[in-house]
């Protein structure tokens, strides 16, 4: 993940599995430099957890246990780049153009993203991207789909789904993994030429307005975070990202009409 | 408003550009603004070397209105003034 590399020792083979099925596997370019291993061993009628040989916590069962390790290996990676702004997004690409689709929580992020892999784009991260000098780097974790979002992806809907990959973070949500859909994954640092803003709607179609640079830039401030640098280094990064891109607000109540729009966008900039 | 001061953008302030304007980090007060190109255009022009009396006659030259925007300026230089990114 990122910078860090992880091994998970466990005397429990399930709980082995239910990791297995949250930890993402996508092919990145960086190297990793730092090394963790991490333990859950039985121990009375729970799991015992360890870092690098050191106690970190007790959980009552496998499934609670596979979670908190599953956390901590995220703060592990993200404290391995402090350098970089965070912003909550998802990011694809499609013809060699890259979008950042940004909003707040529950606004269809994820379910955009999913969307968009069965339509042709390479589809990078669902929540969370990395910024730093105008560059975007999506940031491995693996797309959680909401129950009731599955239904509006016919293709994911039709498909059989291993009870294990209903192991999100949130309680009962998918954890999707692109590669074994079939599709690349791939996390990389690059440019980006479209930032969106999705808002919802509750029309039955999808708007596409464009956005002043600089209003786009304070939406995104409310949803990102600073960097160990501190504010100015926070601003300059969303500046930097705004103002290189196209920038529009999404307003949609269709996941249909969204993804039409933004194939008609991308053609229309290509052209 | 007092027209015949000439304001001054205030140290220290980080100015980002983007095309359509400013987005500038305030790190005494720790706030952040979001100025679009007008304001932008007159955060510019606070020097300390152009008199407040000025700027609307400038800046309708620089859009070419057809009348001087005193209203807007004035209400535009005092949010500057307010905000504390002019003195």
């Amino acid at each position: 993940m990122l910078a860090c590399e992880f091994e998970v020792i466990s005397d429990c083979a399930e709980l082995l599995r239910r990791l297995d099925h949250m930890v993402p596997r996508p092919a990145q370019p960086i190297l990793p430099g730092r090394q963790y291993q991490l333990a859950a061993c039985r121990d009375g009628g729970g799991y015992r957890l360890e870092e690098n040989g050191r106690p970190i916590g007790r959980e009552r069962d496998q499934a609670a246990a596979a979670r908190t390790l599953f956390w901590r290996m995220q703060v592990l990676a993200l404290e391995a780049v402090p350098e970089f702004s965070r912003i909550h997004a998802g990011c694809a690409s499609r013809n060699g153009r890259r979008i950042v689709a940004a909003g707040p929580a529950r606004s269809g992020k994820s379910t955009l993203m999913a969307r968009l892999l069965f339509e042709g784009f390479d589809v990078h991260c669902d929540d969370l991207v990395l910024l730093r000098r105008g560059q975007a780097l999506p940031y491995p974790r693996r797309f959680f789909i909401r129950p009731e979002a599955v239904a509006l992806i016919p293709q994911l809907a039709a498909r059989s789904i291993d009870p294990f990959e209903w192991g999100g973070w949130d309680p009962g949500s998918l954890a999707l993994d692109p590669l074994v859909l079939g599709f690349p994954w791939r996390i990389e640092s690059g440019p980006v030429d479209i930032v969106l803003f999705l808002e919802r709607d509750t029309c039955d179609t999808a708007r596409l307005e464009a956005s002043p640079k600089h209003a786009m830039a304070e939406r995104l401030m409310f949803q990102s975070t600073s960097p160990a640098g501190g504010p100015g280094d926070w601003v300059r990064d969303v500046c930097a990202l705004v103002d290189r891109a196209d920038c529009y607000v999404l307003r949609s109540g269709s996941l249909g009409a969204s993804v039409s729009l933004l194939k008609e966008v991308l053609e229309s900039e290509s052209a | 408003m007092n027209w015949e001061a000439y304001p001054r953008c205030v140290a220290g302030i980080q100015v980002n550009e983007v095309a359509d304007g400013y987005v500038v980090y305030d790190p005494h007060r720790e706030r952040i603004h979001y100025l679009n190109h007008t304001a932008a255009v007159l955060l510019e022009l606070c020097t300390g070397a152009v008199k407040a009396g000025d700027l609307p006659a400038i800046l309708q030259t620089a859009y070419d209105l057809s009348e001087v925007p005193v209203t807007e300026v004035e209400a535009c230089l005092q949010k500057l003034f307010d905000e504390g990114l002019v003195s």
